[in-house]
C-alpha cells in the first residue's frame, strides 16, 4: 500500500510539473499571424486539384467581409460558373452551396480544413525549435527568415496534410501547396490579384 | 373607391408598357431563326475579343477575365482565356481539348455526353443558334439595335447550373453582343464580345491547342 500511495505522489508530482511546464511553454509562446487577408479584402488564386487521379482547375476567391468580420469562399471554374461556397461561422468554414461535383462530405470536409490553415489566425504557439511551432492541436508552422509561415504540417493517419506556403512578395502568399496524406487529393493554388 | 380603381388600373398598364418597353417587341423563335440563317449565311469565320464579368452580388465582387475568341463555320472553336490566367478550349473535329497550367486534356465529344452538352452550348451560343436547343423555353424581343433572347433551362442537369441564360443578338451584322448565365442564386456571368472581325482567313492551327 505504502509503494502504491509513493508512486501515486512521484506521478502526482510528475503531472503537475508537466502542467507547470506546460503553462510556462504557453506563456513565452509566440503569436503567427495567418497567411492570407492581413490587411487586403481579396485574394483571387487560380486552383489546380488532383483527386484520384482526375485533374480539376479553377478559380478559389477569399474574401475578407469588415462589416461582419467574417470570410467567404468561392471556387468557380475558369468560365465563371460556381463549384463550392465556403462561409465562416464561429472559427468553422462551411459549405454555403455545392455543385454535384462537390457533395461528397469528404471533399467538402478537406476543402474547408485545407481553406481554415490560410485564414485562421494561428493563435500561441509553442517553439519547438529555431524558426519551428506547434500549437494546442499539435499543428507544426515552420516560419522563414522573414518570419513568414513556410510550411504548415498536421500529421493524422488518414488525411494528414502539409501545407507548403511561398513568395509573400504581394503580401500574401504566391503560391500554396496542399499534399494530403491517406487521401488522393493535392491541390495547387498560385495568387492572381490581390486587393 | 372608383377612383383607387382607376389608378391601380393605370399603374398596371404604366408597368406592362414600361415592361415591353425594356425588353422589346416580342419576336416570334421561328422568325427570328430564320432571319439569323439568312442573314448570316455569308459568314464563315468570327474572331473577337470578350470581357468576361463573373459577378458575386453577395460578396459585391466581380471577376473579371479576358480573352479571344475564334470560330469557323464547320463548328471548330478556339476560346482563349488571356488575362488574369490562361485557359485554352478547343473544339474540332469531334475532340473537345482544355489546356491549363501546361497540361493539355482531350475528350471525345461523340462518346462523352457532358462535353458534348457543353460543346453544343458554347458553339450555339457563339453563333446565336442556342434559341433552337430543344434543351430551353425561349423567348425572343426585338428592340432598336439588338434582338434580346432569354433561355430558361428545360433539363434537370442544366437547371442545377443555370437559371437562365439572356443573350443580345446585334441586329446590323446578326452577331452575338452579349450573354448573360445566371447561376440558381444571385451569381452571374456576363460576357461581353468586341473587336469583331468577320471571314478573316483563320489558319487550321488557330484551331489546335498546341
Amino acid at each position: 500500500m505504502k509503494i502504491y500511495l509513493t508512486i501515486f505522489f512521484l506521478l502526482s508530482n510528475l503531472l503537475c510539473h508537466s502542467i507547470n511546464i506546460s503553462k510556462e511553454g504557453q506563456s513565452t509562446s509566440s503569436e503567427i499571424e495567418q497567411p492570407l487577408l492581413r490587411g487586403h479584402k481579396t485574394a483571387l488564386y487560380k486552383a489546380k486539384m488532383q483527386v484520384f487521379g482526375k485533374v480539376f482547375s479553377g478559380l478559389v476567391l477569399f474574401k475578407y467581409n469588415q462589416s461582419q468580420k467574417d470570410y467567404n469562399i468561392v471556387l468557380l471554374t475558369e468560365v465563371g460558373i460556381t463549384l463550392c461556397e465556403f462561409y465562416c461561422v464561429d472559427n468553422n468554414i462551411v459549405v454555403k452551396k455545392a455543385s454535384s461535383l462537390f457533395q461528397s462530405k469528404m471533399a467538402q470536409k478537406t476543402l474547408s480544413e485545407d481553406f481554415s490553415y490560410l485564414i485562421y489566425n494561428v493563435g500561441k504557439v509553442k517553439k519547438v525549435a529555431n524558426g519551428k511551432y506547434k500549437n494546442l492541436q499539435k499543428i507544426r508552422y515552420t516560419l522563414d527568415v522573414d518570419g513568414e509561415l513556410e510550411q504548415i504540417r498536421k500529421r493524422r493517419l488518414i488525411n494528414g496534410v502539409i501545407v507548403n506556403l511561398e513568395d509573400y512578395s504581394k503580401g500574401v502568399p504566391s503560391g500554396i501547396h496542399f499534399k494530403h496524406r491517406g487521401i488522393k487529393f493535392d491541390m495547387k493554388l498560385s495568387l492572381l490579384k490581390v486587393s | 373607391m372608383i377612383k383607387k380603381l382607376i389608378f391601380g388600373i393605370l399603374i398596371f398598364v404604366v408597368a406592362v408598357q414600361l415592361s415591353a418597353q425594356e425588353n422589346g417587341t416580342t419576336i416570334s423563335v421561328d422568325k427570328l431563326q430564320q432571319i439569323m440563317k439568312t442573314k448570316t449565311a455569308g459568314v464563315n469565320t468570327i474572331s473577337c475579343d470578350f470581357i468576361q464579368d463573373k459577378h458575386m452580388e453577395y460578396l459585391e465582387t466581380v471577376i473579371t477575365s479576358k480573352g479571344k475568341l475564334f470560330f469557323d463555320k464547320s463548328n471548330r472553336l478556339r476560346w482563349e482565356y488571356k488575362e488574369p490566367f490562361e485557359y485554352l478550349i478547343t473544339i474540332n473535329n469531334g475532340k473537345f481539348t482544355i489546356k491549363t497550367d501546361g497540361e493539355t486534356s482531350n475528350y471525345d465529344i461523340e462518346s462523352n455526353q457532358m462535353f458534348s452538352k457543353v460543346s453544343e452550348l458554347i458553339i450555339s451560343s457563339v453563333n446565336g443558334t442556342i434559341f433552337t436547343d430543344e434543351n430551353f423555353n425561349v423567348k425572343a424581343y426585338e428592340r432598336d439595335t439588338q434582338y434580346h433572347i432569354f433561355l430558361e433551362p428545360k433539363v434537370a442537369e442544366l437547371k442545377e447550373v443555370l437559371n437562365k441564360i439572356e443573350m443580345l443578338i446585334a441586329k446590323k451584322d446578326f452577331s452575338v453582343d452579349r450573354v448573360i448565365m445566371f447561376e440558381m442564386d444571385d451569381n452571374y456571368t456576363e460576357i461581353n464580345f468586341i473587336n469583331k472581325k468577320f471571314n478573316e482567313n483563320l489558319p487550321d492551327h488557330i484551331f489546335s491547342a498546341k
